[in-house]
């Protein structure tokens, strides 16, 4: 048994022989939120892959709520099992679907009642403030709105976890400011674990509680931060 | 000021020209002159006009569906299930497009016909009506062309962000995936596919003559060859050309780029699990490679078992020596011609390049009859153009019309995966246009232009439906010799000039795979 929220014990992955993430072991607390900082290369969206259950460790373990959700060269639970939101370094918002239908379609996946999943449509769409854009399709939006589709389609559900694989790196330096605050009020609100990777250290300087770097596909040793 | 054209310009705008002389200008020549001259009396719904909309539109019609059920698993399993030794089940699995049609129908024939393969086995014939009708057509035209849908949804596949589909398993299980979001982002390419089948399967010639299904190409041709009714031919061939425009140019935007297969990301998971259904899959694969490809040419070497396929070709070697002379002169000029588009559609603006896509398809899909009824309202007149019609040269001009489209989009695929920094770079260094395209591009496109000739030989040694019109007097390809020769000569002969044409078809492609696969070992 674990008490972290998340433990990720001794994970290893590779690409042919070479190791992408080399034996990393990270606990995360219930409502805690982890920044992984790296540089491209380092393994950071392996390891956030591994945890959303998107690929398998070659070694290792991945840890949820004390249950054991993957083991070497083994998903155990099925990534729609985890109860996790996940916000890709290319948003992946789907070109087919209004950003309406984008929420329903991930919350009509849940056990909850019919009106409590309208109901959590609307909060989500509140809570990241496009609430007008429910009618409109991907390619109808700016990048700014695109952003906030992407984080209201991994937060409708109410996940356990968030996982945020580079949100903000594809916009200008305004914006970026401007998200890092809704980010951070959004996790406040809804109280969520968050693990986020990214390559700039002063978005993970303002939403971590605890810092931790990663080169190469190791965790530097004295490289973790406590906030 | 007069200034002396710049060696790009003259080569770009003569392959221009030329195409716009031997692919467009007979068609419009056509459309321009039936105005004035065509009864158009015969295109009102009479009964007979009637069967033939219906027999037409059903067949390509359960050919495109028949078609599909075949190509998008296939192309499902291709892209998304393991499996031992792909590219070598990819090309088998797309071999029998290249095939012609009618040779496939002539096997089937030797299996159902009323002296086939089951009626010898079981004492009495069962299966003859069946195998002369129109469903029988849509199987045989489906067996040949499933691998377009099964390669267009292979392609939309690989080119599909991956990301797509794992935001989708985050939340929800991978059957629910599959139909909510895979589906609806391939199925644009899927259906132009299915579409592309369609105009193909409505503009086909022999495999309806052969197995005495009525349907518009051979009524064209009913009235060209039989009726001497050169204006009710064209008349005919109106509905067929707005059809096959029509549903091409839908086609073609649906397809978009997606005939172009990308590289799956490497090491990234099967997010939907499809590796369960791997057995299945390779069920199918194997299943479609005996039914569509080895079943036929096992048929027609039972069938040409008996008879010296030395002495059927030493009989018929007039025919056999002016195909391989006309497909290898018609394939290099197209491949000359077309790879100069190619090269001018990859540079071009998009908006240009798009509807140069849109161009080509609809002219590829134009039904051969067409073709030969078009050339011969331009070519055959007194005057200094009538010399050319009566002569082989009109077989020539019946490959660039309708192969050109097709080396022009193969080749404008490769140019498009050399980024033009390449050219820019060699510019800048002082290199002029001809020597950018023969020092850099032409080494990065050996390839495509080499698959390019390979593709418009094949179809060239096979093409039937248009060469039967504009052949000159007495005078024979392969393909019209074995189509004549069916109605009264032993089928062990016919066989074995199938067989012959086969192997032809067969020998270029095998040099070029092995090439292939030299490359890759080196």
């Amino acid at each position: 048994m674990t008490s972290a929220f998340l433990d990720i014990r001794g994970v290893t992955k590779r690409h042919g022989l070479r190791p992408v993430v080399d034996n990393v072991s990270l606990q995360v607390q219930s409502g805690e939120s982890v920044v992984i900082v790296g540089p491209s290369g380092s393994g950071k969206t392996t390891l956030l892959r591994m945890v959303a259950g998107l690929e398998t460790p070659d070694d290792g373990e991945v840890w949820l709520e004390g249950r054991r959700v993957s083991a070497p060269r083994q998903i155990l639970v099925p990534p729609y099992e985890r109860r996790l939101g996940f916000v890709f370094q290319d948003l992946a918002l789907w070109p087919h679907m209004t950003i309406g239908q984008h929420l329903e379609f991930v919350v009509n996946t849940s056990d909850a009642p019919a009106s409590e999943r309208q109901a959590r449509v609307r909060d989500a769409l509140t809570r990241t403030r496009i609430e007008q854009m429910a009618d409109r399709y991907p390619h109808q939006l700016s990048g700014g709105e695109q952003q906030r589709a992407a984080l209201a389609r991994a937060v409708v559900t109410r996940p356990r976890l968030l996982l945020l694989d580079e949100p903000l790196s594809n916009l200008d330096p305004d914006l970026r400011t401007v998200l890092r605050g809704e980010l951070a009020r959004i996790r406040q609100e809804l109280g969520l674990t968050v693990l986020h990777v990214t390559h700039d250290y002063q978005e993970a300087a303002d939403l971590a509680d605890r810092v931790v770097r990663l080169r190469a596909g190791r965790i530097e040793t004295g490289a973790t931060e406590q906030r | 000021m007069w200034m002396v054209p710049r060696s790009r310009s003259l080569i770009l705008g003569g392959a221009v020209g030329v195409f716009l002389v031997t692919g467009v200008l007979p068609l419009v020549y056509m459309i321009v002159t039936s105005a004035r001259d065509v009864p158009f009396g015969v295109l009102l719904l009479d009964e007979r006009q009637r069967a033939l909309v219906y027999n037409s539109g059903l067949m390509a019609g359960a050919t495109s569906v028949w078609a599909a059920l075949i190509g998008v698993p296939l192309g499902f399993g291709l892209a998304r299930v393991p499996m031992p030794r792909r590219a070598m089940v990819r090309v088998a699995l797309a071999t029998p497009v290249l095939l012609p049609p009618y040779v496939v129908a002539l096997a089937w024939t030797y299996i159902g016909g009323s002296a086939g393969f089951v009626a010898a086995l079981i004492g009495r014939d069962v299966f003859s009506d069946w195998t002369y009708s129109l469903p029988a057509a849509a199987v045989v035209l489906a067996l040949v062309y499933y691998p377009i849908v099964m390669l267009a949804t292979e392609a939309a596949l690989r080119q599909m962000d991956t990301h797509l589909e794992e935001a989708g398993i985050v939340a929800a299980p991978p059957g629910r995936v599959l139909v909510r979001i895979t589906m609806p982002l391939v199925a644009p390419a899927i259906g132009g596919a299915a579409l592309i089948v369609f105009v193909l399967a409505i503009s086909e010639f022999g495999v309806p003559a052969l197995l005495r299904v009525r349907v518009y190409t051979t009524e064209v041709f009913t009235a060209f060859a039989a009726l001497f009714d050169f204006a009710r031919a064209t008349a005919l061939t109106l509905p067929l050309l707005v059809l096959a425009a029509g549903g091409s140019a839908v086609a073609a935007t649906l397809l978009r780029e997606r005939v172009i297969a990308g590289q799956r990301r490497q090491n990234a998971t099967d997010v939907l699990d499809l590796a369960r259904w791997r057995v299945l899959i390779r069920l199918l694969s194997v299943a479609t490679i005996i039914t569509a490809l080895v079943i036929p040419i096992v048929v027609l070497l039972r069938e040409a078992a008996g008879t010296s396929i030395v002495g059927a070709a030493t009989a018929s070697w007039p025919s056999i020596r002016i195909s391989l002379l006309l497909a290898l002169v018609g394939a290099t000029l197209v491949v000359l011609i077309g790879a100069t588009l190619g090269y001018a559609r990859a540079r071009a603006p998009s908006r240009i390049g798009r509807v140069a896509d849109i161009t080509w398809v609809v002219l590829f899909a134009v039904p051969s009859t067409i073709t030969g009824v078009a050339l011969i309202g331009l070519w055959n007149r007194p005057s200094f153009p009538g010399v050319v019609y009566g002569t082989f040269s009109m077989l020539v001009l019946v490959y660039l019309a309708r192969f050109v489209p097709v080396a022009a989009l193969i080749v404008a695929a490769g140019v498009r995966q050399i980024p033009v920094s390449h050219e820019e770079a060699a510019a800048v260094g002082g290199a002029g246009w001809l020597g950018t395209v023969r020092s850099v591009v032409v080494p990065q496109i050996v390839r495509a232009v080499g698959a390019a000739w390979v593709v418009a030989f094949v179809f060239a040694f096979g093409e039937l439906g248009a060469s039967i019109l504009v052949s000159p007097a007495g005078e024979s390809t392969l393909p019209i010799r074995i189509y004549t020769l069916i109605a009264n000569t032993p089928s062990s002969v016919v066989a074995s000039l199938a067989l012959l044409q086969l192997t032809v078809i067969f020998l270029p492609l095998a040099l070029g795979a092995l090439h292939v696969m030299r490359r890759s070992n080196a």
